[in-house]
């Protein structure tokens, strides 16, 4: 196996206050998350209190034009409150949201933030009496679209999904999966500038996974802003610009991903048919040090860059190891959640 | 095809509605069973028929049937399809979708007002062409005809305004699952009969005398407003009738517009509040402003009515103005907590408002009864009375306010609870060990403290109304004991707002 990722790493955004918690970051502040694009989403000091329980607790977050923003954290972390703030459905107890530069008003009906947003919440409920046709059209027509535009986009949305050839049949004859991805074309039909996704892909095949996947990268490669919340951490991993880490209401963490990873944990795996005792040796000369793993492999920590890498193979055949594995390691989005957020607030 | 796309872009609600509910069995059902039924009862009608006289008596018989059937029908249908629609729709989640829609909450209500109970209206047209045959069969005239159809069109448009309201209030409704079958028979049982008699006693009282439409045989009861008769069948009790439908039309849409964008508010709003106060109050007293009323028993009736009315708006006022404790929790959070928050902000406690809807009504009524008292021979300690019911009414506000911020888990039943109980216990105490009609000042402390200064048409003894003040310096001290504690609540929730882990 080959490194995959060759990524130039920075330390982390943590702060750490003297109790131990981790501190909030103010993004638009300290952590832009993408210089050079207009933020879509933005709120400052963002609170939810349901009595006693902090749902949300003074989130400070950005999110730049055209990034996919993963939301991780465990489960009543408050992702699902974060985003139905953003979208509308709940009011904060204090703190501000920003859509598109425009802040959300309290008690107030929203009508032109509501029309660059697109939420799909872990629920889905649709109405089993319409066709899929009919469905789409309710909701085109809810959202301004008329006319030869909107039949020309519920035919691109279906696409999209891969849901044409059941644009006439009754959504109670659809399975779930489709009705999932019906949800999604629902979501996008109005092409919003944001989009909000609350586990889009739990209770879905592996296979369905996959092509939900698709779907989000193609909508990534039209350019709309996505904030995807998600259990499935390498989903995540395959397709998000950005990570925010929840835990017990705070954004614990939060940038881009490659931002993220710890230098600390790039590695270098290194195979040798035979003679692992020498390679470790030979490694200890130049002042390497080596971490010798199973089945004649070991382990070195190597931050340098590529060439460096490449540098050092070239260096090891000529000094006649027999290398059958050379690869580079970085750590996960997992070992990303479970070191810098997960537990720490608890 | 391209009507039906004008029609989802004027109003997709409506539109979809439509495609719900008029699927082809549905629709050949319903106007295959209005077509049986109305054939079935003609046929019935007129059997045995031979003469002519005979003939237009029966048509007078079906025009009278369907002039009471049609409303009870397009109400009790209209009223419970509308309901359940809305407790389905919350139930499942969709509504949420709908909300998230920039469309504005008055079309999407439309549309669900017009196009849910599209088969009931589809009943309703498929008999007017017999309505009208048999109107013309026995000579009535179109003006009936007319009026007939606006007053039962803009009644039906309140009270499935009224059914939107109830179908998107959830936080007030005990059980979602029957609120639709409560709804229904609040129809039949109330708003039906009421409907018909009084229009029957107002609008069409000419075309009652004319034609025997309608039972006449009983005693005809004067109504007037503001020295205007509206019995006497002029176009101003049509007119009457019409503009109340409209203003109060008005203030329920007022409420559903502001809750469907905000359902976890309270289901009134402190302006909308006051307005429906000021508006209960002059509509009220303005029927006790007759020619007819001189003597003091007849004044005071009006002065009871006003104070039921009100005693309801209060009672209604306690479950629908009170906000929850999480409203008060982003009140205290984001807003000042001055007198302005608390007497127009929504989430700010409802204590303030209560009081100024007190104020609101008696502003109105203590004017009238001075009035009233300087030409009659009563007390002038029934000006001070009313200060009395006034103070009960505050604790009531107070006692909610507080139940309301606690942590129980149904604070509107608690609430409805308590007050019943604050209400109907001292009532009963007072009925079982009151001996006959004497009074001694224990017993009027006792009656002041709970809201029961004087019976109406009694006059108090001079020498109880020192008990009466006492009884009411006893309100005074349990009302500012209640105001401290509501305080003391305000203040904790303050603290948890501030440190809610601490």
């Amino acid at each position: 196996m080959l490194a995959k990722v060759l990524v130039y790493a920075t330390t982390t955004q943590l702060n750490l206050r003297g109790d131990g918690m981790s501190e909030a970051l103010s993004p638009s502040q300290d952590l832009p998350p993408n210089a050079t694009q207009p933020l879509v989403v933005e709120t400052r000091g963002l609170t939810k209190q349901f009595d006693r329980h902090v749902a949300v607790d003074n989130v400070d977050l950005a999110i730049a034009a055209g990034e996919v923003y993963g939301l991780i954290g465990p489960n009543g972390a408050g992702k699902t409150t974060l985003i139905r703030l953003l979208a509308t459905a709940e009011e904060p107890t204090a703190g501000d949201v920003l859509i598109g530069g425009q802040r959300l008003k309290r008690g107030h009906p929203n009508a032109q933030i509501k029309h660059q947003l697109g939420l799909l919440p872990d629920n889905f409920p649709l109405y089993d009496d319409l066709t899929v046709d009919e469905y789409l059209q309710y909701f085109g027509q809810l959202y301004y679209l008329q006319g030869p535009n909107l039949h020309q986009r519920i035919g691109d949305v279906l696409a999209l999904v891969s849901l044409e050839n059941k644009r006439h049949a009754l959504i109670s004859a659809l399975s779930r999966g489709m009705k999932q991805r019906l949800s999604l074309a629902r979501t996008v039909l109005h092409k919003p500038t944001l989009l909000l996704l609350d586990e889009p892909v739990s209770g879905l095949d592996p296979i369905a996974r996959i092509e939900y996947r698709q779907t989000i990268k193609m909508l990534q490669q039209e350019g709309i802003t996505i904030l995807i919340s998600s259990h499935i951490l390498s989903d995540l991993e395959d397709f998000c610009t950005a990570i925010g880490i929840m835990e017990q209401g705070r954004l614990v963490q939060s940038g881009q991903l490659h931002t993220l990873y710890e230098p600390a944990t790039q590695q270098l795996i290194i195979s040798v048919v035979d003679n692992i005792d020498g390679l470790v040796r030979y490694l200890s000369d130049q002042t390497i040090p080596a971490r010798p793993l199973d089945n004649n492999q070991l382990a070195i920590q190597f931050t340098e860059d590529a060439q460096a890498a490449a540098n050092l193979l070239r260096q090891l055949i000529s000094a006649d190891f027999a290398i059958t594995e050379f690869y580079r390691t970085q750590e996960t989005l997992e070992d990303i959640f479970i070191r810098s957020g997960h537990g720490r607030t608890a | 095809m391209n009507w039906i796309n004008q029609i989802g872009n004027w109003n997709p609600q409506f539109l979809r509605e439509c495609r719900g509910h008029l699927k082809p069995r549905s629709v050949i059902a319903t106007l295959g069973t209005s077509a049986v039924f109305q054939i079935l009862f003609c046929a019935l009608v007129f059997q045995n028929v031979t003469t002519a006289s005979q003939i237009d008596a029966r048509w007078l018989y079906v025009c009278r049937i369907l002039m009471w059937l049609l409303p009870y029908f397009i109400f009790i249908a209209g009223g419970y399809y509308l309901v359940n629609d809305l407790t389905q729709e919350e139930k499942k989640g969709t509504l949420n979708f709908i909300r998230l829609s920039p469309r504005p909450a008055r079309e999407i209500l439309l549309g669900k007002l017009l196009g849910v109970p599209i088969l009931p209206y589809l009943v309703v047209l498929s008999v007017v062409p017999l309505h009208i045959f048999s109107m013309v069969q026995i000579g009535v005239p179109p003006t009936f005809f007319f009026s007939y159809y606006t007053l039962l069109g803009a009644t039906a448009f309140f009270y499935f305004s009224l059914a939107l309201l109830a179908g998107i209030t959830q936080n007030l409704q005990p059980k979602k699952a029957s609120s639709a079958i409560i709804f229904a028979a609040f129809s039949l049982l109330i708003f039906s009969p009421f409907f018909m008699f009084w229009n029957i006693n107002t609008s069409w009282r000419y075309v009652a005398t004319a034609f025997p439409l309608f039972d006449t045989s009983a005693p005809r009861s004067s109504i007037a407003w503001l020295y205007t008769s509206l019995t006497e069948g002029n176009f101003w009790a049509y007119g009457f009738t019409l503009i109340n439908l409209i203003i109060v039309t008005g203030l329920v849409w007022w409420m559903l517009e502001r809750l469907f964008h905000q359902p976890k508010t309270t289901l009134i709003s402190k302006r909308c509040s006051y307005l429906l106060t000021a508006y209960i109050n002059v509509l009220i007293w303005g029927f006790f402003q007759h020619r007819e009323l001189v003597s003091d028993p007849e004044l005071f009736v009006g002065f009871q009515n006003l104070y039921l009315a009100n005693f309801g708006l209060v009672l209604f006022f306690l479950l629908a103005l009170t906000p929850r404790r999480q409203q008060l929790f982003d009140w205290l959070s984001y807003s000042k907590t001055n007198l302005a928050t608390r007497l127009w902000m929504d989430k700010s406690p409802a204590f303030s408002a209560v009081g100024v809807n007190i104020l609101i009504a008696g502003l109105l009524v203590w004017p009238w009864l001075i009035v009233v008292l300087r030409a009659s021979s009563v007390s002038m300690h029934f000006l001070i009375m009313p200060l009395s019911i006034v103070l009960s009414w505050l604790i009531y506000a107070a006692i909610a306010q507080i139940i309301f911020t606690s942590q129980v888990r149904s604070p509107a039943l608690w609430t409805a609870g308590s007050i019943l109980l604050l209400i109907i216990v001292p009532l009963i105490a007072l009925v079982i060990f009151q001996n006959g009609t004497a009074m001694n000042p224990l017993w009027m402390v006792y009656r002041t403290v709970f809201g029961y200064p004087f019976s109406f048409y009694d006059e108090t003894p001079s020498g109880l109304v020192a008990a009466l003040y006492g009884g009411m310096a006893l309100q005074g001290v349990v009302l500012a004991v209640l105001v401290t504690v509501l305080r003391r609540r305000l203040q904790q929730l303050r603290r948890l707002v501030q440190s809610p882990r601490g």
